[in-house]
Parts: C-alpha cells; sequence; structure tokens
C-alpha cells in the first residue's frame, strides 16, 4: 500500500471522554429532581492533534491529565464519548471493524504485573493472537513465538514459562513480543518505561528504539518522565486536566517552553546534579479532574494569569514555527 | 541555615547483615552494610530493586520479621546500640526517636481515622502533654509540612485529600514526636513530579530547621542528588560506593556507579542507545564472597571474586572496588 | 504439569487431617461410581427384599420365604391318608387312623433333614378338640406345639362317618447365607446396600449439582461483569431475590412442581446454588477486566467470548473452585433434607436422607440402627468435603494476596 510520506498515520479530531459517577436510584431521582448534580469527569477534552508515519510523538502530563485514557482510545481499546479518531483516514467505527486491519495498531503497557495474564504461559501470550486472526497457521505457532522472543532479546527456550517467572524487564519484553508479533504499523507506548528500574529501563528503551528503526514503527510515547520523553521523542504534547496545552518538537519545547505549566514542569524535574538544588516555592495542588478550575484549567497555580484566564479556555494556538500552545500570554513565557 | 553540627554521628550502622531463612535457600538481602548519618544530614541511599536498600532501612527500625533477622553488625542510635532490643524496648525509639516514612501513605494512615486523631496519637504515645499542647503540636506540625488550613483539616480523613498530601501528612506524623532520625523508603516515587518538587523543598527546609538526621532511600539518583549531602549506591545488598554527592555525581568511581549514572536519560544524546549495563542482576541465594558486580564488570580481574576491601580516596569517599578507573583514563 | 501437582500435593498434605478427609472423600467416591459390585444387594429391585425381613438387628441372617404345603385330607371312619409329593422330590404323607378309645391319630412322614416349623390343621369341626395343639382364638385352626409329635383329634363320642380337614405344613427355611450386616430397614431391605446406592445417589446429586450450579453461575457472572449496566443490575436483582427465600424453600417448590427424581433434584440444586457462584465470579471478573492484559487482549481484536473465557475465568477459577467443593456437601445435605420431607426421590430409589427419614420413627424404640448408620455416612462424607475444601480455602488465599 503506498502513503505519501506526509499523511498522517492516525488522527485525533476532537476526541473527548466523559466518565459520568454512576449514581444509585436514588440519586438519579434527585437528579432529575434537580436537587444535585449529575458527577462527571473530563478525562479527555476536545483533543486534536495527528501523528505522522515515523514519528515519535511523546505525551507527557501528570495524574489526572488523561493521557492514559487518551492512548487507550487512540489504541481503539475504549471509545470517546466525542469526536473520534481516525487510523489512515478511516474512522474508529471502521477500522475496529476489520479486526486484522486493527491490529495495525498495539499498546505497551505499564505494569508488567497485570499486564500478561499470569495463567498464561508466554507460547500462548504471544502466539494467541496471531493464530485466532489467521496470520499464522497453528502448526507454526510455537516456532513463531520463539522467533518473536528472539527479537525482544529473550531466550526462545523461555516459551514454556510463566510470567511470574519472569523479572519485572523481561516481562516487558514479553509485552513487546506480544505487540510485534501481529505485525503494529504504530506503537503506544503508555508509561512502559516507568515501572522498571534505571538500568533496566536503559535496556528496555534502547530495545524500543531498535525495533522502531527495524519495522520502520511510528510511535506515540506516553510518559511522565521528562528526561526519557526527551531521549525518545521527535515531538511533545504536554497535557494538563484533559486538555493539550503545548505541541512542540522535543528540541524546542525543552529549549523554550511556552506554557506556564511547561515551564513548571521543566523546573521541577528532578535533575542528576552534583549540588543541592534550591527550590523555587512551587504553589498549588494539582486540582482534581471531577472539579477543574473555570477557565483556563492551570489558572490557579499560574503567575502570569490575568483576568481573562479565569473566564476563558485558551484556544490551542499557533505559538511560533510548528509549535502550538493553549495560553494567551504565551510570548510573555518564552525563555 | 545549616548550623555547625558537631561530627559525632547520629546513626551508625556497621557491618550490618539481614538474612532471610527461606525454604529455597538463605537470602543475604543486606551483607556488611556500613555507613553513618550526622546530625541534620541528609543521607540518600539507592539502588535498584534487589539492591536491600529497603532492606536495611527495616532493619534499622527494627520491623524485620522471620524467616529474616539481622544476624551480625550493629545499628548505634547516638551510641545506642539498636540490634539487640527486645520489640517492647524498641518500641520506645520507634516514633519517638526514629520514624519511618513509606512510599505509599496509605500504609501508614489509618483510612477510618481523622488525620487530627492519628497525628496526636503519635504525640501521646509518647510524650504526656496536655490536650492543648498536642492540639498545638499537631496545627504546627501541619503547618510545617505546606497543609493549608490545618485547624479545619485536623478533622478530616484520608481520603479526602490527594496523594501529595497524605504523604505530607504522613510527613507531618512522622516530625510531630520531634525525632532525631527519620527513614524515608521512597516517598516521592509514587507523586507527580511537581508535587515532589514541593515535598523535596519543604523536607530540605525542615531538615535545615530542626538538625534531624534524614535517610532517604531510593532508586531515583535525580532526587537523591537534589536533596542529600551525601550519598550511599547499594548493588545486590552490599555497599559499593559513599561520598558527598558531589563526589559521587561529578566523579564517580565505582563501575556500577560509572555505569548506572552513564545510562540515565539526560546524560545520553537524544535518539542514540543509552549506554546500559549488560546483564542482570544476580540472585541473592547464590552469592560468593566476591563483588556482586563482577559478572556485568568490564573491569573484572580474577581478584574480584575474593572478598572487597574499602578504598577510601579521600576522607569522606569509601569505594568498595579494587580495580578503580584512573582519572585518565576513559570510561567507555 | 506433574510438577505442579506434586507441588500442589505437598502443600495441601501440610495438614493430616485434610488428607484424612480427601482418603474418605475418595473412598466415597469410589462407593458412588462401583456401588452395584460392592453392594451385597441390590436395594432397588423389588423382588429381592421382602416383609418377612424388616427391621432385622445387624448381624442377622436373611430368611427366605417358608415354604407352605396345604395337604387336604379327607377321612372315611377316621381313617385316611394324602400324600404329597414337592417340586424338589420330596415326599410328605399325612396319615389319619382311629384309636382304641374312638380319637384319631394323625402321623405326618416327612424326610429327615426336612425342617417343620409349623403344623397347622384347618377346617375341623368346632366340637372337635386336638390333644398337643393350641386353637386359634378366632378362626378354626390348630396349630402343633410339637410339630414332631403325631397329633390325637378327639371328635366327640363317635367317630364321624366323614371328616374333611386340611394339613398345612410350614418347612422352616434354611438360612440362605446373607447377612444384614447393619441390619433391615422397615422394608426389608439391606441397611449396607441401601447405604451405598445412597452415597451414590448423594454424591452425583452433589458433584453434577454443585458442577452444574459453577457453569450456570459463572456465566451469569461473566456475563454480569463484562455488559455491566442494565445486564448486570438485573442479573444482580434477581439473585438477591432468590437469595431472600430460603434454600429449602425453593427446593420445596420446584420439587412440588416438577414432581419427584434425580434429575429434578439436579434442577433444584441448580437453581439454588447458582448465585453464590455467579456473585464470586462477578466480583473476580470485575477486579480482572480493570486489568491491564484485558486490554491487551482487547488491543489484540480478540473476542468477547474468548477474552471471558480463556483470560478472566482462568483467574476466577481459585475461588470458585473452593466453593464448588463446599457446595458439594451442601448439595448432598439440601438433598438430604429434600428427601426426609418427603420430595425429591421416589421411595423406590432411597437416597440417605430418605433413608433417615424412613428410620426417623424408630429412633427411639430399640431399632436404632435404621436411621443412625445413614445418618453417620452422610455426617462423615459431608465433614470430610467440607474439611478438603476448607484446606484448598486456606491454600490459595495467601496467594491471592501476592
Amino acid at each position: 500500500m503506498t502513503v505519501v510520506a506526509d499523511a498522517p498515520i492516525i488522527v485525533a479530531h476532537g476526541v473527548s471522554k466523559t466518565f459520568t459517577l454512576e449514581a444509585g436510584f436514588m440519586a438519579s431521582i434527585c437528579q432529575r429532581l434537580g436537587n444535585s448534580e449529575r458527577r462527571s469527569v473530563r478525562a479527555v477534552d476536545d483533543v486534536s492533534f495527528e501523528v505522522r508515519p515515523g514519528e515519535t510523538v511523546g505525551i507527557v502530563g501528570e495524574s489526572g491529565c488523561g493521557k492514559s485514557t487518551l492512548a487507550r482510545i487512540l489504541a481503539g481499546i475504549s471509545l470517546p464519548t466525542d469526536g473520534n479518531v481516525t487510523f489512515r483516514d478511516q474512522s474508529t467505527k471502521d477500522w475496529l471493524s476489520d479486526a486484522r486491519k486493527a491490529l495495525r495498531v498495539q499498546m505497551i503497557f505499564q505494569d508488567p504485573q497485570s499486564s500478561i495474564n499470569p495463567r498464561m504461559k508466554v507460547s500462548d501470550v504471544v502466539g494467541e493472537a496471531p493464530v485466532v486472526h489467521g496470520l499464522i497457521p497453528r502448526a507454526r505457532r510455537d516456532a513463531y513465538v520463539r522467533e518473536c522472543l528472539e527479537k525482544v532479546g529473550l531466550d526462545p527456550d523461555f516459551i514454556h514459562r510463566y510470567p511470574h517467572q519472569f523479572s519485572g524487564g523481561q516481562r516487558q519484553r514479553v509485552g513487546i513480543a506480544r505487540a510485534l508479533a501481529v505485525n503494529p504499523e504504530l506503537l503506544i507506548c503508555d508509561e512502559s518505561v516507568a515501572a522498571l528500574d534505571v538500568s533496566v529501563q536503559a535496556q528496555i528503551i534502547n530495545l524500543l528504539m531498535e525495533i522502531r528503526a527495524e519495522f520502520g514503527l511510528t510511535m506515540l510515547f506516553i510518559s511522565h518522565d521528562l528526561g526519557v520523553i526527551r531521549h525518545m521523542c521527535d515531538r511533545v504534547i504536554v497535557m494538563y486536566l484533559g486538555r493539550i496545552v503545548e505541541v512542540a518538537t522535543a528540541k524546542d519545547l525543552f529549549e523554550s517552553p511556552r506554557h506556564p505549566y511547561t515551564r513548571m514542569l521543566l523546573d521541577g524535574m528532578p535533575r542528576v546534579t552534583t549540588h543541592r538544588r534550591e527550590f523555587m516555592t512551587i504553589k498549588g495542588e494539582i486540582p482534581s479532574p471531577i472539579n477543574p478550575p473555570p477557565g483556563c484549567h492551570f489558572n490557579p497555580r499560574c503567575k502570569f494569569r490575568t483576568d481573562e484566564c479565569l473566564s476563558q479556555r485558551p484556544p490551542l494556538e499557533q505559538a511560533g514555527e510548528n509549535r502550538k500552545a493553549a495560553c494567551i500570554h504565551w510570548r510573555q513565557i518564552s525563555g | 541555615m545549616k548550623a555547625a553540627y558537631p561530627a559525632t554521628p547520629l546513626l551508625d550502622v556497621d557491618e550490618l547483615n539481614t538474612w532471610f531463612f527461606t525454604k529455597a535457600g538463605v537470602v543475604k538481602s543486606v551483607r556488611n552494610v556500613s555507613f553513618t548519618v550526622g546530625r541534620g544530614e541528609v543521607v540518600g541511599v539507592v539502588g535498584e530493586s534487589g539492591s536491600g536498600k529497603s532492606v536495611t532501612g527495616l532493619s534499622i527500625m527494627g520491623l524485620i520479621d522471620p524467616p529474616g533477622r539481622i544476624v551480625s553488625g550493629s545499628v548505634r542510635l547516638n551510641g545506642q546500640e539498636l540490634t539487640g532490643l527486645t520489640e517492647r524496648q524498641f518500641r520506645k525509639y520507634r516514633g519517638a526517636r526514629i520514624a519511618m516514612i513509606f512510599q505509599n501513605p496509605m500504609m501508614t494512615l489509618n483510612p477510618v481515622q481523622t488525620i487530627g486523631d492519628q497525628i496526636s496519637e503519635a504525640v501521646t504515645e509518647h510524650e504526656s502533654l496536655s490536650p492543648r499542647e498536642v492540639h498545638a503540636r499537631c496545627i504546627d506540625a501541619l503547618k510545617t509540612v505546606g497543609i493549608p488550613s490545618p485547624e479545619e483539616r485536623l478533622t478530616a480523613y484520608p481520603h479526602e485529600f490527594s496523594g501529595g498530601m497524605r504523604q505530607r501528612i504522613v510527613i507531618a506524623t512522622a516530625l510531630v514526636t520531634r525525632p532525631e532520625l527519620i527513614i524515608a523508603d521512597e516517598p516521592t516515587t509514587a507523586l507527580d513530579v511537581t508535587i515532589q518538587a514541593q515535598i523535596i523543598h519543604q523536607t530540605r527546609k525542615l531538615i535545615d530547621e530542626t538538625g534531624t538526621g534524614l535517610v532517604w532511600i531510593s532508586h531515583d539518583l535525580a532526587t537523591l542528588s537534589e536533596l542529600a549531602d551525601r550519598i550511599v549506591v547499594m548493588y545486590a545488598g552490599t555497599v559499593v560506593e559513599t561520598g558527598t554527592t558531589a563526589e559521587i555525581i561529578g566523579n564517580p568511581k565505582h563501575p556500577y556507579t560509572i555505569r548506572l549514572l552513564d545510562s540515565v536519560p539526560s546524560r545520553n544524546e537524544p535518539g542514540r542507545p543509552l549506554r546500559q549495563i549488560p546483564g542482570i542482576m544476580p540472585s541473592l541465594i547464590s552469592l560468593g564472597e566476591g563483588c556482586p558486580f563482577a559478572s556485568r564488570c568490564d573491569r573484572r580481574i580474577p581478584r574480584c571474586d575474593q572478598p572487597i576491601p574499602a578504598v577510601t580516596p579521600t576522607s569522606t569517599r569509601r569505594v568498595y572496588c579494587i580495580n578503580i578507573p584512573q582519572e585518565d583514563e576513559v570510561t567507555a | 504439569m506433574i510438577h505442579l501437582a506434586r507441588s500442589f500435593f505437598s502443600e495441601f498434605s501440610e495438614k493430616p487431617i485434610a488428607v484424612i478427609c480427601l482418603v474418605i472423600t475418595l473412598i466415597f467416591a469410589g462407593c458412588a461410581v462401583f456401588a452395584p459390585l460392592i453392594a451385597p444387594m441390590n436395594p432397588y429391585d423389588l423382588r429381592t427384599f421382602s416383609l418377612s425381613d424388616a427391621r432385622l438387628p445387624p448381624g442377622a441372617q436373611q430368611m427366605e420365604e417358608a415354604l407352605i404345603v396345604t395337604m387336604p385330607l379327607s377321612a372315611q371312619a377316621g381313617e385316611g391318608g394324602v400324600e404329597q409329593v414337592l417340586e424338589d422330590g420330596t415326599r410328605i404323607v399325612a396319615t389319619l387312623t382311629p384309636d382304641v378309645d374312638g380319637r384319631l391319630r394323625l402321623e405326618i412322614e416327612f424326610p429327615d433333614g426336612f425342617e417343620i416349623s409349623a403344623i397347622r390343621l384347618l377346617s375341623l369341626p368346632r366340637d372337635a378338640s386336638v390333644a398337643g395343639a393350641r386353637r386359634h382364638p378366632i378362626r378354626s385352626e390348630w396349630t402343633l406345639i410339637d410339630p414332631a409329635q403325631p397329633a390325637v383329634i378327639e371328635t366327640g363320642p363317635q367317630i364321624p362317618t366323614v371328616l374333611d380337614f386340611s394339613v398345612v405344613l410350614e418347612a422352616t427355611s434354611p438360612a440362605t447365607g446373607t447377612t444384614f450386616a447393619l441390619g433391615t430397614d422397615g422394608f426389608g431391605r439391606d441397611m449396607l446396600s441401601a447405604i451405598i446406592y445412597g452415597v451414590r445417589i448423594s454424591f452425583i446429586v452433589g458433584a453434577v449439582g454443585a458442577l452444574g450450579s459453577m457453569i450456570v453461575g459463572s456465566s451469569l457472572g461473566l456475563i454480569a461483569a463484562w455488559y455491566g449496566g442494565r445486564i448486570d443490575s438485573a442479573i444482580m436483582r434477581i439473585a438477591d431475590f432468590q437469595l431472600s427465600i430460603p434454600s429449602l424453600m425453593v427446593g420445596l417448590l420446584v420439587l412440588t412442581v416438577l414432581g419427584k427424581g434425580v434429575d429434578k433434584i439436579l434442577i433444584a440444586i441448580v437453581l439454588i446454588q447458582w448465585t453464590l457462584f455467579a456473585r464470586t465470579t462477578r466480583s473476580v471478573a470485575l477486579a480482572e477486566l480493570r486489568s491491564d492484559y484485558v486490554d491487551a487482549a482487547r488491543g489484540l481484536r480478540l473476542s468477547a467470548l474468548r477474552i471471558n473465557l480463556r483470560h478472566i475465568l482462568p483467574n476466577c477459577l481459585p475461588p470458585l473452585l473452593v466453593i464448588l467443593t463446599i457446595n458439594i456437601a451442601s448439595a448432598i445435605t439440601l438433598e438430604a433434607s429434600l428427601s426426609f420431607l418427603g420430595v425429591g426421590l421416589p421411595l423406590t430409589q432411597p437416597s440417605l436422607g430418605m433413608l433417615i427419614a424412613n428410620g426417623y420413627e424408630y429412633m427411639f424404640s430399640k431399632l436404632y440402627w435404621i436411621a443412625i448408620y445413614p445418618g453417620l455416612v452422610l455426617l462423615l462424607m459431608v465433614v470430610s468435603i467440607n474439611v478438603v475444601g476448607d484446606r484448598l480455602r486456606d491454600m490459595y488465599n495467601p496467594q491471592l494476596k501476592r
């Protein structure tokens, strides 16, 4: 299939995901009578962006920013309440309906403990989907799984083992093998190295970069660790409380952030240093996503805020060449 | 500003050995670990999983349960030996003179008690003060960790707070008895970066003001380097290197420390393969007497299979390696 | 696999009592499977027992039906005789001869070895009397006191011209050699055989019933967890509603409507026990559905059926298996209670419960064995299955915490 080089591989159009906290019978009656409000969380709030073939886009943010929810929507594991996702110009419903096509987007998860079924052998974990979807004949399953394990640096004899017999790093490799086994085009890594030790993390990061090059994969890399993001990603999207606040190339973002939150993230990021650091007093907690502040979500913690920030949601607008920021004062922040 | 404190160590850990006697074999989680902590000093213990750093913290606190026990070595708090104490005797120390903070605040906080009750319990357990004094101490403790409107929040329950606030409450509870030493095991690992930065900042201020000693156990070198005065690097149950932060980070001498620092993404060129450590950590059951890192070290020599003595290039440093790369050698 | 089984057994046998109970349970299972081979008699075959054997104590011998030979004797002037040859060639002769003093002498000849338990004379004239015999209070029947001695009949001052009467011989049945090890019940059934067959029914009802409930209940639980929303609420409300009715009443209702029979009892048990399986499966499944591996399976575009059966269900099995063992015991008790109450199994297919019920009326007379033995066996079976189930639960708990 010939693809125009620039045509994006996956595009999110105004994706939103709202979770309503389930109301019991009595509570829902009260709601109808107008006595209490429906409690809902806007985990993802009108997010639009695109990913081009071959690039690695990082999504960074702290808890409550919605990156994991967004990841699952992009992977086709959950559905948005608003907006849609197109994969190679096919809307979600269409590309999900064809199982084989839908296999082209795969996800790698954070927790090595819970991301692999403890009661399945490695040969089943990795080999199940290719057999079920007819990618390989059943007779060839074990041989194919061995090849997959080798590609991720695991001993092929491990196919008969159970997950609990592996270390965390090895389990992550099994997860990567599982995703690779179905020949994906787009790999979404949701905090895939967060639960690993530093030295194991380095190994897995190197592995991801290797397979990215070998298989020409496009990647979406989600993390809270700016150091890893900087290392792996071409472009970075910064999210806060469900909204995109900044989009830029990795270089631009780290050198000159254009959103106050990005600034705060970069300042707070722990750096390996030889001397004690003097911290600036950063104020405020991350608000609860159930009741986010009105207007710009970041305004309670922002030192650049003005009255306008309290009432209006700042649009994600062009903030320089090839970058965007959702802040009406972005010009003052550069530096 | 940090006042000048005398150099006698607040905490002196000497050749500590904590082993676990399991059906599968003897797991030597902590082997011959030695380091000191001075008053008002922050010592960071860094290591990966299996390095024995948490078990070291628990050993100091006397919280090792069977099948584990402290096999040999000593832990002295202000000269007082802690390893031989009975549980009863230890309770006078725990909470009052040494406090421990864990990674998950809900391990420490009781979900069905108000935080006011929990903090005051910590006080009344060890000191007899009037209710008014206790109340004042609690408010004070919450203020120092930066909880807004402490008066009102004393009657709140843990679930009404965010993760970062909860951890701060735990720190407040630890501090309210004015202990001499605090041991913190991965206290900010589960928290967001910005919150972590705040807590580290506040902790640093507190240490400077109260002169409490702090042992901060973590796998995150970056956080430790920003907070600690001295660093203890552990690998597979032993200490491989100790020194001031500047020395360890700026001029690491043990091959493991060098490799560990090299593998941090921010110290590598973006997009290039990270300099990773080959191999995996050995099992703690079948360890020999020599250096545990030898199997993964490119500087290994036959003598590395013998017990490794400590090398002290300066008065503040200790390196457990007999083949330290020289200043002019290029570390790959 | 062998390695898993071995480590399972070594952990299981840490509690010796559990091993003992496991052995007992397996013995009962063996009884259930091999019942026709082990039981001395078939308690279902109505021909093999008779009421004359009823309520015999443990250790009693089975008696065969007595052989009754009726010989009509017609005497002229006090003289007559009759001869009868039995099927096996035995020849019995009865002779009547007058005596000097006007009495009639009756002699009966039979071969040696032929045991006579009683000789009765029927249809003698009202005013006749027989020396050496007892007269029946109502009927005209005389029973000889000593069958070996001849009887002397007095018919009054004169010997009648014609005298017709019958001589009835009852031959003692030889002991068949079958001992009723545990006695017999009110119907003459051998208790040991009835108990063994009863164990078989109880075991089948227990195992199949509990297994059926597990299949039905777990399926509903998985469906409730997967779809959530209204389907979940509906299933759970039905379960709640059913749990509010005592299980015995549900059983009574069902069996009264459906009638008697093993299959009807199985339906009743499934209807009673599915709720616990459904709830447990649902709560474990809800937790597992939040795991990343389920998301991974969705990402791999596996079907809902496959995810539930291949990925989620195996993780639900440990607590389900524990509930299964305990429910087997509970199903057995349930069936016994229902049979005790009279619904459930037909009279001719006694289960342990029915045996207990039948023996209940004899509890306080000296015929203790009719209720006690089935009761003890039921107790032992239920307790050992419960201990095995407890041990399984204890074994699996720390692993769940891990």
